[in-house]
């Protein structure tokens, strides 16, 4: 058995989880950990980031949770544009780990605010580097290509000077953007969670001849989801929706209100998840003039997850952009839960939908609102959960890719 | 400003604007507006991380909010570090004493590094550096650090970690009974040394939290073991690549005879006009015999304390940089290092004997503490066990100025075969070695 040590940089890690890439990056990396009949052996070491007032500037500090070590390095809040993508003082503490830890490969998982400079350091090291892309963030300065008027840009491929009426300073943002196209021919292998996010990249010029399709797996349901589910059924049998979301123009909630708003009908409820941090998301908001029962569900982590989805008949998955992939559709058509969604990019490629199912991104809240009462219509529908890639597919995916690049670097 | 104005007015963020004013009332999209534009103005990007935290913290409190955060996410026990990861040595030190600095923590410091041990060394009080090099660390070293909040903090950081700890002293300040009978604390004021007998305790607690203790000689070991039933092993002072050059260099400097024979006597902090005062009388008398000869006062040293007839024949050359110091010690004949025997006495190292010994400038040496380990007698130097015996050896010297120079060479050769970092018994016990591949 060969052992294999993984330096895996992204920008939060547990305990400091915050976002689906990171969720994502922590659950690989449990899975591998408890790979017991690999050819490899992993050792996996974390690099993250905070932002803590009280701690100096670039302060690192060690923490370790479910058997991953976790450096942490405080930064400033008050970082420069250019230090988002490219920030020296990250960079050096990096190479320090690296020169310490000796890893054998360096996963650079989601690493905006930790910028491009832990692949140089690979690179300077002759450590092997895999550069997993999430989102935008390579391309657009935006990080989600939504222009300051919320509205989906729409570019593909993405030209940057394109960009010159959405970026706050052109100047920089072209600098941005051919720094990180240069640190993207770095990595031997490049991974999109999804064929759109694969195409579009590709099409922009990035990282050509190494990219490699890397699907994002979910929590999959627990044996006793499906007794959960019933039992909560049994208990309130109306249709309950659920949207897993902010109240922003972008995840589609002003379509979402003005389709409620418009509903005749009052025999249903709805649950609203609080992910952010604060649990301030839903402060302020008003559902007192919206039929049926509204809910706000607090934050949950993984473990907590089938809780959640025992309790919702229908997912409104309403974003009004490209997302690159789309976890808690699939989370919860694992479980056997309906979902209306838009033609949001990645987050559309499970199979599950017809494009006739799906509503285009900036259609009317009409659209929605027919949604909305054909599923009301059809309750109680039965709906079979669906093969969904877990986080042991996923975990099982990337030692694929990485035997690849270790036999290439070998 | 131009620049700035063209930034911040463009149709997507008037759109953006008059959007959250809809949406959110004027006061937000006002608020929301002065953020942004103040953002462009520091030339600042957007995050995906939010700060958090409070800005001014007592020392003592540094760590206590990252702290609480990694206990209230299951995170705050890493494993140690494992066997197998590339060890690495971080010395958190009181760094004030440049003396000290230079022996206990620079020396040492490049003696790991010539093991093959990373290392890298912090001032307590510089938390953030310290704070890194804890993280970093496979093994910590404390330097003469007493028991304080803030220092109870750094070791509580390093139990954290798992790191094992050795604490490193060259002196006995956890000793009273040392303290007490000190005989240089007579030169010094009364509250000074009731201070310095006050902070013993926190010396020694320091000491038995740790797993290990070295300490800079025998007899320092021997006393330490009095207090504590930690393992105390010996770690010498030795002469460093940088002493040895500076040495060089400062022998390359010497100047031509004047028919002058100098006395130096070195003293790097204050109080040890009582260690000189002890061999006044051979002193007086040798100085007495011609009008040729002189007594080098090289640092610290009350002048008021010195009799008549010594002061006359004083050239004092005031503290400097080591690498001044040794220059002005080259310019010497031979270096005078009485020590009154008492049991802080006792425990000293052979520094200035090493730091004469570098500039090939021969020793008299009293027979107390670690001294006379370094002497081979009438070869590299001379150990005088009284009064008599300091007056004939100042003579010898003076007498016979080729074979005095000759001593002085010799002890230099001696130093660079015996006393320099190298992983040997007289320099540094198996344990110590041991402990950092454990």
């Amino acid at each position: 058995m060969t052992k294999c040590h993984i330096l895996l940089a992204n920008v939060f890690f547990a305990p400091f989880t915050y976002g689906g890439a990171t969720v994502v990056a922590e659950e690989v990396a449990k899975a591998l950990l408890a790979t017991k009949s690999a050819a490899f052996e992993y050792q996996i070491t974390a690099v993250s980031l905070c932002c803590h007032s009280g701690l100096a500037n670039y302060t690192m500090v060690k923490s370790e949770r479910d058997g991953i070590q976790n450096f942490v390095i405080n930064v400033p809040s008050n970082r420069t544009y250019k230090e988002l993508y490219n920030n020296p003082h990250v960079t050096r503490l990096i190479e320090e780990l690296m020169d310490d830890l000796r890893p054998d490969v360096v996963h650079a998982h989601c690493i905006q605010d930790i910028g491009g400079g832990v692949l140089r350091a690979a690179q300077a090291r002759g450590i092997p580097s895999i550069l997993s892309v999430h989102d935008f963030w390579w391309l657009c300065e935006r990080q989600f290509m939504i222009k300051p008027d919320r509205t989906y840009c729409g570019q593909n491929p993405i030209k940057i000077d394109a960009c010159r009426g959405c970026v706050s300073d052109f100047d920089a943002a072209q600098s941005r953007f051919t720094y990180l196209q240069d640190i993207s021919r770095i990595p031997e292998r490049v991974t999109y969670p999804s064929k759109f996010a694969h195409d579009l990249y590709v099409s922009s010029g990035f990282a050509a001849g190494r990219s490699v399709i890397w699907e994002n797996g979910v929590h999959l349901p627990e044996p006793d989801f499906e007794a959960k589910q019933a039992a909560r059924r049994e208990r309130d049998p109306r249709l309950t929706f659920g949207f897993v979301g902010g109240p922003s123009q972008i995840k589609g909630w002003p379509l979402i209100r003005a389709a409620f708003k418009s509903f005749e009908r009052d025999d249903f409820r709805v649950l609203l998840v609080d992910a952010s941090a604060e649990g301030d998301w839903w402060k302020g908001e008003r559902f007192d003039d919206l039929p049926g029962d509204w809910e706000v569900y607090p934050r949950f982590d993984q473990s907590e997850m089938d809780a959640f989805y025992s309790e919702i008949d229908v997912l409104l998955f309403m974003s009004q952009w490209k997302e690159t992939f789309g976890l808690a559709v699939r989370e919860a058509l694992a479980r056997g839960v309906g979902v209306i969604q838009t033609d949001s990019g990645g987050s559309v490629e499970h199979g599950a939908l017809s494009q006739s199912d799906l509503i285009p991104i900036g259609a009317s809240s009409d659209v929605l609102l027919s949604a909305l009462v054909k599923a009301l219509e059809q309750h109680p529908k039965t709906v079979t959960p669906r093969a969904v890639t877990g986080f042991q597919a996923q975990a099982a995916a990337f030692e694929n890719i990485l035997q690849d690049v270790l036999e290439g670097a070998s | 400003m131009t620049r700035l104005l063209a930034q911040i007015f463009r149709p997507t963020l008037v759109q953006r604007f008059l959007m959250a004013a809809r949406h959110e009332g004027l006061g937000v999209a006002l608020r929301k507006a002065r953020i942004y534009v103040g953002m462009l103005w520091r030339g600042e990007g957007r995050s995906a991380l939010q700060a958090g935290g409070k800005d001014d913290v007592a020392p003592e409190e540094y760590l206590q909010s990252i702290w609480q955060q990694l206990a209230q996410g299951s995170a705050f026990h890493p494993a140690p570090p494992h066997k197998g990861n590339k060890p690495f040595v971080s010395i958190i030190g009181d760094l004030n004493l440049p003396q000290c600095r230079k022996y206990r923590v620079e020396q040492l410091a490049q003696f790991w590094e010539s093991q093959g041990v990373a290392c890298d060394f912090a001032h307590y009080q510089d938390l953030p550096r310290v704070t890194r090099l804890l993280t970093r660390a496979t093994h910590v070293i404390e330097y003469r650090l007493k028991s304080s909040p803030v220092t109870d903090m750094i070791r509580y950081e390093a139990r954290r970690l798992g790191l094992p700890i050795m604490y490193d002293i060259d002196d006995p300040l956890f000793s009273i009974s040392a303290y007490e009978t000190y005989g240089n604390m007579g030169a010094l004021d009364p509250g000074l040394k009731a201070h310095f007998l006050s902070e013993a305790p926190k010396y020694l607690a320091m000491m038995n939290g740790a797993d290990l203790i070295s300490v800079s000689t025998p007899k320092l070991a021997d006393h330490a073991r009095l207090f504590t039933k930690r393992p105390v092993h010996v770690r010498r002072n030795f002469a460093d690549e940088a002493t040895l050059n500076a040495g060089a260099s400062a022998m390359e400097g010497r100047e031509a005879q004047d028919g002058i024979f100098r006395v130096g006597f070195a003293s790097g902090s204050q109080g040890h006009e009582i260690d000189l005062a002890s061999i006044y009388d051979p002193l007086e008398a040798f100085m007495a015999e011609s009008d040729s000869r002189r007594l080098v006062l090289l640092g610290h040293f009350n002048l008021d304390l010195l009799p008549k007839g010594l002061r006359e024949k004083a050239e004092v050359k005031p503290f400097t940089t080591y690498e001044a110091y040794l220059g002005e010690l080259a310019q010497t004949d031979c270096a005078v290092m009485p020590l009154c025997d008492d049991m802080f006495n006792r425990c000293k190292s052979a520094v200035r004997l090493i730091d004469a010994a570098s500039v090939g400038v021969p020793s008299i040496v009293s027979p107390v503490g670690d001294l006379p380990s370094l002497i081979e007698q009438g070869k590299t130097g001379f150990v005088a066990k009284n009064q008599s015996e300091w007056l004939t050896a100042l003579r010898r010297y003076e007498g016979a100025r080729e074979t005095t120079r000759a001593i002085g060479l010799a002890a230099r050769n001696n130093l660079e075969a015996k006393w320099v970092g190298a992983a040997n018994p007289n320099i540094i016990d198996t344990e110590i070695l041991d402990w950092m591949v454990s």
